[in-house]
């Protein structure tokens, strides 16, 4: 008898080494270096991200610096993406569009996780009441049309580069409280958390440092899809004339402002739309090669 | 009595992983004659499911695949039809139960629909005669309210009478052979021994052969002419029943049949079981594959693989212990 | 088949007083001023007075929440600014438009979405298949509004094929009965009209379908696959049937049954879409009058706009659970 237990101490021992926390995360990488799209949806977003923090730099042009003798020239050596009507270079102002899009769909994306995951982790681990409560209200926002709740709220608070984060974070809260909930639910049931519990940890210990590492993985899986979802957001916001104040240089915005030369210079309408949908299947990707990395049984 | 099934060295593989391909049944030959059951035995894992879909051509592929070997069946091999002639064998000449009658109708069509298809499709009947057939085939096979029925989908059905529609359903065409993958299983006692029964009773009125996949020595006894023990994927032994129940001569069977409690066993004793688990097929041994688990096990047994033997009285088997006989693969 | 509605119609009031309710806390709660916010910052004192006390704004929140909710019952949505008439009348007026377009749509979408998500099931990691996947995902994640203009740009401005925007030609234009324009033109038998309606059509269906395609495509092609690992298909191999009749009659019934929900779910967002795709086509529907209202700071407008299309979209989900239980033998009422 005490011999089979000493066994068994030396068996778990190994497991443990075998499958220390850092090896999980490596194992994780591997698989994710496996995946060639995402790997390259990544570069890629990287290389947005670059040339956003440097566009000052990287460029000649100033973006809001008007040209008229150059307005709605097409893409050439000087400028390959063309001018727009007041002979601003495109590129330039897609790289500093950039800056805004990247920057608030990072913003409202940590906003709408932090305070999705604490809603959710919080409605799951005390249950009752609580998890009554904030469960009802994540259904309402949910059940609302994102586009149309976030106009409501454009539209009371005004136009603006700050409104418009909160009004996408606000939208998107229910999507990570809805996913932690449910694997805070699962993971509660776990034996971790109740020996845990038998050696006296706290319950905000408890959720903080036991429960919310194991669920990490939906948690940033949710949260790079979202990316894309807010870059959307704030295009379509900015198209429907109530994001980022002009002349800002923002992609949806550049696209509204350019629709009326549809016809004579078709290029200005063609390359913010480019930059939008190449960013938002990146983010995508990303979150695809992401899921398959870090859990593999949620394919 | 001539062979009404014969299958010749057929080896079927799965690719597991990348470069890694296991053979869930190795070269392994046998036969069926007209209206005889055969019985093939083995645990999970030893190829006989595997044995049987490679019959019907119904292994999954990928990942699946059936690597070599032939299928004769009334002098066809059937490994070489087209894809439209193999049809026409399955459901038609050849037909198969399952042994999940949960999950093996289709739970969005009616019990009748999912009848008479392959009434319609093999027997070129109407839709009208088609109906008519299964009615009186849900009757043959003891299903009160036949008419009715029809119009009921599979969830609105306890699971033996699941496994009595499927059994309608593989005898709609008169097959030839019915091949019956562990039909008893999933189900009650009661139930198993009704619907044993059953495929007794509808073999002899329909002189049908059958093959009948189960890993219940228990089943054998009471169905089978002639039983194929499996292991790992090889054929172990091949006998009578009579002669398997009387005289086992692989040490496997002998285990096997110990390993099940009779009524004269001694008060107190405890009843036999085979040490060990069966090995996974990608990493069998060398020799014998049942040489990690053989408690008559020689030096010889771990070096090379003993061939299948022929002996005088029509017995297979695969030991070194036994000899005489010729070697057959 | 009758109680379950009545259940299902039960479970979607909640629903809806959650989207009034937020609609009240963000107008009313948040907002420094309603009744300015309604009237524009150079409303006459009087009139300001007027809707202060028509919506009770100088009541406690309760009571200004119940006189609110009695409105809201009474499709009292406020008046426009612009306009000066009611906005329930005007958004009345624009549904048929709204709906006939994000029908048309979805339409395509599913038909076309469900055998491209057959097709790549059948023929998994087939070369079409991997086009298909990055389509879908490439459809998914292009902005609906750029791909209209793109799709304009094309078929409008270069190739001339297709009429750029509007919905009717003045010349061909239906006679009004219900509405729906392709609903009237097949009443009244009027065949040049119904092509010319459809023309008019083509180009922000397809636009507001692609986005549609990608996701019932990627979500068929993963209930399809499941599916045919399924031992009742491995049942109708066995049986002898074609493979034509395997996926046809015994995969895809079962495969569909999801799907139906995504088709629901995709219908939904057609409608609050519609505020961007009614833009581009200049489509007189309920999207193109919520983005007039915010174009002239008319915010009853936007307010009963949202609201309306928001309870709408509920709704459509809710006719689209009901086709749900239809379609599975399983479901009891």
């Amino acid at each position: 008898m005490e011999e089979s237990s000493k066994q068994n101490n030396f068996m778990t021992q190994e497991d443990l080494s075998a499958s220390a926390p850092s090896s999980l995360w490596k194992d994780a990488w591997k698989r994710f270096y496996k995946n060639k799209t995402a790997v390259v949806a990544l570069v890629v977003l990287a290389l947005l991200a670059l040339g956003a923090v440097f566009a000052d730099w990287l460029t000649p042009y100033n973006p809001y610096e008007v040209v008229l003798s150059e307005a709605k020239h097409g893409p050439s050596v000087a400028h390959p993406l063309g001018c727009d009507e007041q002979g601003r270079d495109i590129l330039t102002r897609l790289l500093f569009g950039a800056r805004i899009s990247l920057s608030v769909g990072f913003i409202s994306v940590s906003i709408s996780t932090l305070l999705g995951s604490i809603i959710g982790i919080f409605s799951a681990y005390y249950g009752g009441w609580v998890d009554a409560i904030l469960s009802r209200i994540m259904e309402m926002i949910q059940s609302f049309p994102s586009i149309l709740l976030a106009i409501i709220f454009m539209s009371v608070f005004g136009r603006g580069i700050q409104n418009a984060i909160i009004a996408i974070a606000v939208v998107s809260i229910p999507g990570p409280a809805r996913i932690i909930r449910s694997s805070t639910l699962s993971a509660k049931e776990m034996d971790y958390v109740t020996s845990a519990r038998a050696i006296g940890c706290t319950n905000v210990r408890i959720m903080f440092k036991h429960i919310l590492p194991n669920i990490l993985a939906p948690i940033i899986v949710n949260a790079t899809m979202s990316v894309s979802g807010a870059i959307l957001s704030l295009a379509s916001l900015g198209f429907l004339g109530l994001g980022v104040q002009p002349p800002t240089a923002e992609w949806g915005y550049m696209l509204s402002d350019s629709r009326t030369y549809i016809n004579s210079a078709p290029h200005m309408i063609m390359f913010p739309g480019v930059a939008i949908a190449l960013t938002v299947l990146c983010f995508n990707l990303l979150g695809d090669g992401l899921r398959d990395a870090l859990d593999p049984r949620l394919k | 009595m001539s062979k009404l099934l014969e299958v010749n060295h057929l080896t079927t593989q799965f690719k597991v992983d990348k470069n890694k391909i296991i053979k869930a049944v190795d070269n392994s030959s046998f036969y069926i004659d007209e209206s005889e059951t055969l019985a093939i035995v083995g645990e999970s894992g030893s190829g006989k499911s595997v044995t049987a879909l490679s019959v019907m051509q119904l292994v999954p592929n990928p990942p699946g695949r059936i690597a070599g070997g032939e299928i004769m069946f009334r002098g066809r091999d059937l490994l070489k039809l087209s894809k439209a002639e193999m049809r026409a064998v399955r459901g038609g000449q050849i037909s198969m139960i399952f042994q999940e009658p949960m999950t093996s109708l289709n739970p969005v069509l009616t019990i009748g629909r999912q009848l008479t298809e392959a009434i319609t499709l093999h027997m070129k009947l109407s839709r009208k005669d088609a109906e008519a057939r299964a009615v009186e085939l849900l009757r043959k096979v003891q299903i009160p309210d036949a008419e009715k029925r029809l119009k009921t989908y599979p969830h609105q059905l306890s699971g033996g009478m699941r496994q009595r529609v499927m059994i309608c359903m593989a005898l709609s065409c008169n097959p030839k052979i019915l091949i019956a993958d562990e039909p008893t299983t999933a189900l009650d006692v009661t139930i198993q021994a009704q619907i044993l029964d059953l495929i007794r009773t509808l073999r002899d009125e329909e002189k049908m052969a059958v093959m009948f996949i189960t890993h219940d020595l228990g089943v054998v006894a009471d169905i089978a002419h002639r039983a194929v023990v499996m292991y790992a994927g090889s054929i172990m032994e091949m006998g009578l029943k009579r002669d398997l129940f009387l005289n086992p001569l692989h040490p496997y069977t002998q285990g096997l049949l110990g390993a099940i409690p009779r009524l004269s066993t001694p008060r107190g004793q405890k009843l036999y079981t085979i040490p060990g688990i069966v090995p996974d097929l990608s990493q069998l041994p060398k020799g014998c594959p049942f040489c990690t688990r053989c408690d008559q096990c020689m030096k010889t047994c771990h070096e090379q693989k003993p061939p299948l033997r022929r002996l005088p009285d029509g017995r297979e088997v695969r030991c070194f212990r036994v000899e005489g006989g010729e070697e057959i693969g | 088949m009758l109680k379950y509605t009545i259940k299902r119609l039960l479970m979607a009031i909640p629903v809806i007083l959650g989207i009034v309710t937020i609609v009240f806390v963000l107008m009313r709660i948040f907002s420094p001023n309603p009744a300015y916010l309604l009237l524009g910052q150079r409303a006459s004192a009087e009139r300001a007075a007027a809707l202060t006390e028509h919506l009770g704004l100088n009541e406690p929140i309760w009571k200004q929440y119940v006189i609110y909710l009695k409105q809201m019952l009474t499709g009292d949505l406020g008046t426009s600014l612009f306009s000066q008439e009611p906005v329930l009348k005007e958004i009345m007026g624009r549904m048929p438009a709204t709906i006939e377009l994000a029908l048309f749509s979805v339409l395509i979408g599913a038909v076309v979405g469900i055998t491209l998500g057959v097709i790549c099931a059948v023929h998994q990691n087939s070369w079409l298949d991997r086009i298909c996947q990055v389509g879908g995902l490439v459809g998914v994640s292009m902005p609906r509004f750029w791909l209209g203009f793109m799709l304009m740009l094309a078929f409008a401005v270069n190739l001339k094929w297709l009429p750029a925007s509007g919905r009717f030609n003045f010349l061909l234009r239906p006679k009004e009965i219900t509405g729906f324009y392709i609903l009237d033109c097949i009443i009244t038998g009027d065949g040049p009209a119904l092509v010319s309606t459809l023309k008019y059509m083509l180009l922000p269906g397809f636009c507001v379908a692609i986005g549609s395609i990608g996701s019932i495509m990627r979500y068929t092609r993963s209930t399809m696959l499941e599916t045919i690992r399924q031992d009742y298909i491995r049942t109708a191999r066995a049986k002898g049937l074609g493979e034509r009749v395997v996926i046809i009659r015994h995969a895809l019934k079962n495969a569909l049954i999801p799907v139906v929900t995504v088709i629901g779910m995709e219908l939904g967002g057609l409608f609050s879409g519609s505020v961007l795709t009614e833009t581009v086509f200049a489509w007189p529907g309920v999207g193109k009058y919520i983005v007039d209202g915010i174009n002239n700071s008319d915010y009853a407008v936007v307010q009963g706009g949202c609201m309306l299309v928001a309870v709408i979209s509920v709704l459509m989900n809710l006719l689209v659970d009901l086709l749900y239980g239809t379609l599975d033998p399983r479901i009891r009422y």
